[in-house]
């Protein structure tokens, strides 16, 4: 068992956002830098080291739904702002579980614009691991145009889902856009597909939202749960 | 006989008991005995009922104990309450290895008593080494020695390459009334309806189709399966040898939901099974209709190398409504024509043809004869880029479809390549199209069905390419 979701697991919770960062990094799957900052003093000092602008995320693992806290600041430019930020951070995480542990923010980097997609790996109680893939936000949610496949899957299976979702004509680079890094999302189901065959103890990933860009991707948010 | 399987007992029996048989024709006892009759099963067939001597001119005997000799088979009858009693009498007996039990009002009612009735009488059986078809079932057909035990619409049975697999036994007696009703019966193998699945499953049966030298493709009626892994380890094992192809209810959530209440299968999220599916190899139809027409272009035509699609048409509105529907298949495309064959098919055509607009789309026009159809089409067959070939004809007065079909049939049977054939003008094409398939060539009512069965069995040929490139790579790591 890795010793991640040991200590987890010793600890009765899931993998906590840094742990999960980490995790997923030994598998070529790169979130964006980020630092784990227990005071306001360390958040500045993390936001300077990775520089402006920056993200604010509660890390505390009693809170899954970190938006829904309100625990998620963005487009931080200014030492100022980040002092602010994280203030309301944790009065906010407070107020919407006080029985909480509030271990303190993760900063990251602020990403231009690009077109967000979800990966994320769910357990299916008849065929097992299944990978799902599909762009964010209205796509998602509304048009629920995901494409799922069952593990272990090859490149071209992971091609064929990405193909498979009506939005893919985004991704291909629609309305005068550049085509977008496909090859990454490719690799990236792939490596996820293999995180999981060799970590049977993860129940579910969400690696959402993941920001795809004509040269890379960036994953912004990964949950793993265990 | 210690090398027979369990369900060769189910499939092969030497001899067979009814019980609950009847001289009422309103009663599944009566046709049981009948159907085996009408049918002429060439194994021993036992009527068992106290309160009969004889049904159907057969004798009746009053409990299965005074049946003498083997016993493979029985088919229980009996009202649901008076199962249990039956398969004490059968365990007690000896001998017997396989029953189907037809009464409904067990687990699928979800009554916990009934519930639990039906595993005690799966547990009778098991210990007297009894394996149990149901309840709520009719059990099986087989063409090769003409076994019936269902009470299914009494259809001509065509011998044929196809077995049946369903969870309902009216979709399942449905599929072979369609078969049966194609220009040229759409024979089958073998046939059998698992109702509850207490005990035999429609996994076992899918294992057995796929080492039946009789079965070269399966068709299954599917409403949920409870243990997903296991059903992908034998699919993916049968999808080498032969097709599966199943129509799996539950599209719909509404759906599903009246899927789970009939046989109290699992239901899933239908996206999984298509992702299942997918990966082993299933090829998946929506109603029963396509579920023959796929059959049918499996059974009838080799598979095509690769995805691209000649459409030969001698009518432009069905022509136009063939590379319509092309045009959103996931898997087929228009074909490639060369410069070569361009000119080769403006040789020979009238001067109205439409060439290649788009490429791979030839329209030969009304003004076609029997000649004009069969150049274009050896033309076409030749042509390296086109891996299958979908011919439509709306055979005019002065051009009769049996004459056409006739012209065509040599180039038909010689081609190597897949050609779906629709002759489209209702009965003054029936007797062209009876013929056509008599020799071998699927004929579709309208270009869409074509398409589709052409789209599955790209599905299916870039499964098997996929599958033996793993193997192959595997091999040399």
């Amino acid at each position: 068992m890795h010793k991640l979701i040991e200590q987890a697991r010793q600890s009765g919770r899931h993998l906590l956002e840094h742990e999960a960062s980490a995790l997923l990094q030994e598998y070529g799957l790169f979130t964006v830098p980020c630092i784990l900052a227990r005071t306001s003093e360390e958040a500045e000092h993390a936001a300077v080291t990775i520089g402006f602008p920056v993200v604010l995320k509660i890390v505390s693992p009693q809170i899954i739904h970190k938006s829904e806290a309100g625990g998620v600041k963005v487009n931080l430019v200014s030492k100022e702002e980040v002092h602010q930020a994280f203030a309301e951070i944790m009065t906010r995480a407070k107020s919407y579980d006080q029985t909480a542990e509030l271990m303190g923010v993760l900063v990251t980097a602020f990403l231009p614009d690009g077109t967000e997609v979800i990966l994320g790996m769910n357990r299916d109680a008849q065929f097992g691991p299944v990978l799902m893939f599909g762009l964010g936000g209205v796509f998602v949610e509304v048009f629920k145009d995901v494409s799922f496949k069952l593990l272990p899957i090859s490149e071209e299976d992971a091609h064929e889902m990405i193909d498979e979702i009506k939005g893919r004509v985004i991704l291909y680079g629609a309305r005068g856009q550049k085509p977008k890094d496909i090859a990454s999302i490719a690799k990236a189901l792939v490596n996820l597909s293999r995180l999981v065959e060799e970590n049977p103890e993860i129940n579910e990933i969400d690696l959402n939202p993941t920001v795809v860009f004509e040269d890379k991707i960036a994953i912004l948010d990964a949950r793993v749960l265990i | 006989m210690s090398s027979r399987k369990d369900l060769d007992y189910y499939f092969y029996p030497e001899s067979l008991a009814v019980i609950g048989a009847s001289t009422n024709p309103y009663k599944a006892g009566y046709q049981i005995v009948k159907n085996m009759l009408d049918y002429g099963f060439a194994g021993k067939v036992y009527p068992v009922n106290p309160k009969e001597t004889e049904v159907l001119g057969l004798p009746c005997y009053p409990t299965l104990n005074d049946i003498p000799g083997n016993l493979d088979l029985i088919v229980i009858a009996v009202p649901s309450p008076n199962v249990k009693s039956v398969m004490k009498e059968a365990a007690l007996r000896g001998g017997i290895k396989a029953a189907i039990v037809v009464a409904a009002g067990f687990a699928e009612t979800k009554v916990p008593e009934l519930v639990e009735q039906e595993k005690e009488i799966v547990a009778i059986a098991h210990q007297a080494g009894i394996r149990v078809f149901g309840p709520n079932c009719v059990g099986i057909q087989n063409t090769r020695n003409n076994l019936d035990t269902t009470i299914e619409p009494p259809v001509v049975k065509t011998q044929g390459d196809i077995s049946v697999i369903t969870q309902s036994g009216a979709m399942g007696g449905i599929t072979l009334l369609f078969m049966e009703e194609q220009p040229t019966p759409l024979g089958f193998a073998k046939w059998a309806h698992v109702g509850n699945m207490s005990d035999v499953d429609i996994l076992e049966i899918l294992e057995y189709y796929g080492e039946d030298q009789d079965t070269q493709v399966v068709g299954m009626y599917m409403e949920g399966i409870r243990d997903g892994q296991r059903f992908l380890d034998i699919a993916s094992k049968v999808t080498k040898e032969k097709p599966v192809i199943i129509l799996k209810v539950g599209r719909s959530e509404i759906g599903s939901r009246a899927a789970a209440s009939h046989t109290g299968a699992l239901a899933g999220s239908d996206k999984i099974y298509d992702a299942a599916f997918a990966k082993c190899g299933v090829t998946r139809v929506d109603h029963i209709e396509e579920l023959v027409d796929v059959a049918k272009g499996f059974s009838m035509q080799p598979l095509p190398y690769g995805n691209r699609v000649c459409i030969l048409t001698e009518a432009g509105g069905p022509g136009i409504v063939a590379v319509d529907q092309l045009g959103f298949a996931k898997n087929a495309q228009l074909a490639c024509i060369s410069a070569e064959g361009r000119e080769k098919l403006e040789a020979c055509l009238p001067s109205m043809a439409s060439i290649c607009h788009p490429d791979g789309y030839i329209d030969i026009t009304a003004a076609a004869m029997s000649e004009h159809h069969v150049d274009a089409l050896k033309i076409v067959l030749d042509e390296p880029e086109v891996d299958s070939v979908i011919l439509i004809t709306v055979p005019p007065t002065f051009l009769p479809p049996v004459e056409l079909a006739q012209s065509l049939l040599p180039t038909l049977r010689a081609a190597k390549k897949p050609v779906f054939v629709c002759f489209l003008a209702g009965k003054w094409c029936d007797e062209a199209n009876t013929l056509l398939e008599v020799n071998g060539i699927p004929t579709f009512k309208m270009p869409g069905q074509a398409v589709r069965v052409v789209d599955k069995m790209i599905e299916r040929k870039k499964y098997l390419d996929k599958i033996s490139q793993r193997e192959g790579s595997a091999a040399n790591a």
